[in-house]
C-alpha cells in the first residue's frame, strides 16, 4: 500500500511485537508513548499502518457511496457562489456519481478538479481555476453544517512532510494545538495527505477534513490566513453540535 | 446511515427499510422515556450495523458487495480500470471477514466512532473491539498485498 512497504523485505505478517502495536495504534488513534516515537522501526511501522488506514477510511467512503448512489447518474458540476475574497487556500472537487475512480490518494489527486481560491495567493502548483461544486451538497465552508459533516478540522503545527513517492502528494503530521471538530480527542496527532508544497515543517496551520476523505478540502497557513478561519469556525461551532450528518 | 446497512451487506432494495427502521428504534426508545442517546449520530450507526448483521444472519444468503461493486463498474467502464481494482478488493475483503468483525470496521472507518464508543454502545469491553479491529485490518492488509494492488 506505500513504498514503506519495500523495505519490509516481503514480510507481509506483521507477526512482530512492534508490527502489531503499531498497528493497533493506528487503528485506536490513541497517542503514542514517548518510548515508542524515539524507536525509529516502531515510528515506521506506525507510519505505514497509519497510511493504510486512511486508504481503508476513504474506501470505505468509497464503496458506502457506490452501493448506496443510484448507478449510472453523472450529475454536472454546480456552480458554487463566489466565496467573500480571502487569502486562505481551499479546493473543492466533485466526485462523478456511480464512477469508482478514485482508488489511492494519489489517483484523487491527479483524477479530479482543483479549486484555487481567488486569494491570489500565487500558488504556483498547477491548481485549476475552475469551480467545481463542493462534494457535500449543501456543506459550504463557512457553514455549521460544513463542520457538523466533518471528520477533523484542527489547528496545529506541522511536524512532518513525507513525499509519496510516484506522486504529487504529500503526507502531512501534525501535532494538533486545537481541536474544532471533532471537539476534543485523545489523539493529538494527525496525518493526511495533501498535494506537495503546499505546507512545510514547522508551520501552524488550521485544516479541515471531510468524512471519508484523506485530504483536506480546507486549509489555513499562518496566522494571518488561519485567524480569518478561526473567527467563522468559533461562530458556527454551537450551532454544529445540534446538527448530525445524514 | 444507508451506507452502514449498505456496507453491512443490506441488498440496495431493503436500504429504505433498514433506516426505516432504525428510525423507529429511535422513537421507541424516547416513547419508553428513555433519554435521547448522548450521540445520535454515533447510536444510530450503532443500531444500523447490528440491523445489517441480524438481517444477513436471517437471509440464506448475504448479499457480497464485492459483486454488487463489480456489475457497478461493469456498467459505468466497461473498458476497465485499475483504479477501481482496490476498491474490488476492499469490497470482496469484506465479505470474507466474519460479521463481528466487518461491523467494527464499518463502525470504526466508516462511521468514524471511537473504541470507547463503539465498546459502550456494544456492551462489549475495549479489548474485544481493539482485539476485533486488528484482526479484521491485518486480515484486509494481507489480502490487499495477495492481490498486489497495493
Amino acid at each position: 500500500m506505500t513504498a514503506e512497504n519495500e523495505s519490509r523485505n516481503g514480510r507481509d505478517g506483521y507477526d512482530g511485537r512492534t508490527g502489531a502495536d503499531a498497528l493497533l495504534a493506528a487503528i485506536t488513534g490513541e497517542p503514542l508513548p514517548d518510548d515508542a516515537r524515539a524507536d525509529a522501526a516502531f515510528m515506521a511501522e506506525h507510519r505505514s499502518a497509519a497510511a493504510d488506514v486512511a486508504l481503508l477510511r476513504e474506501q470505505l467512503g468509497l464503496i458506502g457511496q457506490a452501493l448506496t448512489e443510484p448507478p449510472a447518474e453523472a450529475k454536472a458540476p454546480e456552480p458554487v457562489p463566489l466565496r467573500r475574497p480571502s487569502r486562505v487556500r481551499r479546493r473543492a472537487f466533485t466526485l462523478a456519481f456511480g464512477t469508482l475512480a478514485v482508488a489511492a490518494v494519489a489517483s484523487v489527486v491527479a483524477g479530479l478538479g482543483w479549486l484555487v481560491s481567488q486569494g491570489g495567493d500565487g500558488l504556483a502548483s498547477g491548481g485549476s481555476a475552475d469551480e467545481a461544486s463542493s462534494k457535500q451538497a449543501g456543506a459550504d465552508f463557512g457553514s455549521p453544517r460544513y463542520l457538523a459533516c466533518a471528520r477533523l478540522v484542527v489547528e496545529g503545527d506541522v511536524t512532518a512532510v513525507v513525499p509519496v513517492p510516484g506522486t504529487a502528494q504529500e503526507r502531512i503530521t501534525l501535532r494538533v494545538t486545537r481541536f474544532y471538530q471533532p471537539d476534543k480527542s485523545d489523539d493529538e496527532e494527525v496525518t493526511f495527505a495533501m498535494e506537495e508544497g503546499v505546507v512545510h515543517q514547522g508551520e501552524h496551520v488550521l485544516v479541515g477534513v471531510p468524512q471519508h476523505a484523506a485530504a483536506p478540502d480546507l486549509w489555513a497557513v499562518g496566522e494571518k490566513d488561519i485567524a480569518v478561519e478561526r473567527a467563522w469556525i468559533t461562530a458556527s461551532l454551537s450551532e454544529a453540535r445540534k446538527l448530525t450528518c445524514e | 446511515m444507508r451506507a452502514v446497512l449498505a456496507l453491512g451487506g443490506v441488498p440496495q432494495a431493503d436500504l429504505l427499510d433498514g433506516v426505516q427502521q432504525v428510525r423507529l428504534r429511535l422513537l421507541e426508545r424516547a416513547a419508553n422515556g428513555q433519554e435521547a442517546p448522548r450521540d445520535v449520530s454515533a447510536w444510530a450507526a450503532v443500531v444500523a450495523s447490528n440491523l445489517a448483521m441480524d438481517w444477513h444472519r436471517a437471509k440464506k444468503r448475504q448479499e457480497r458487495i464485492g459483486e454488487r461493486l463489480a456489475s457497478l463498474r461493469q456498467l459505468e467502464h466497461p473498458s476497465g480500470e485499475d483504479t477501481s481494482l482496490l476498491s474490488l478488493a476492499v469490497a470482496q475483503g469484506l465479505d470474507e471477514l466474519p460479521d463481528a468483525q466487518r461491523q467494527v470496521l464499518v463502525l470504526r472507518f466508516y462511521a468514524d466512532l471511537p473504541v470507547r464508543g463503539i465498546a459502550e454502545e456494544l456492551g462489549i469491553p475495549e479489548g474485544t473491539v481493539k482485539s476485533r479491529l486488528h484482526t479484521a485490518v491485518r486480515a484486509l492488509r494481507a489480502r490487499l498485498h495477495e492481490d498486489e494492488v497495493v
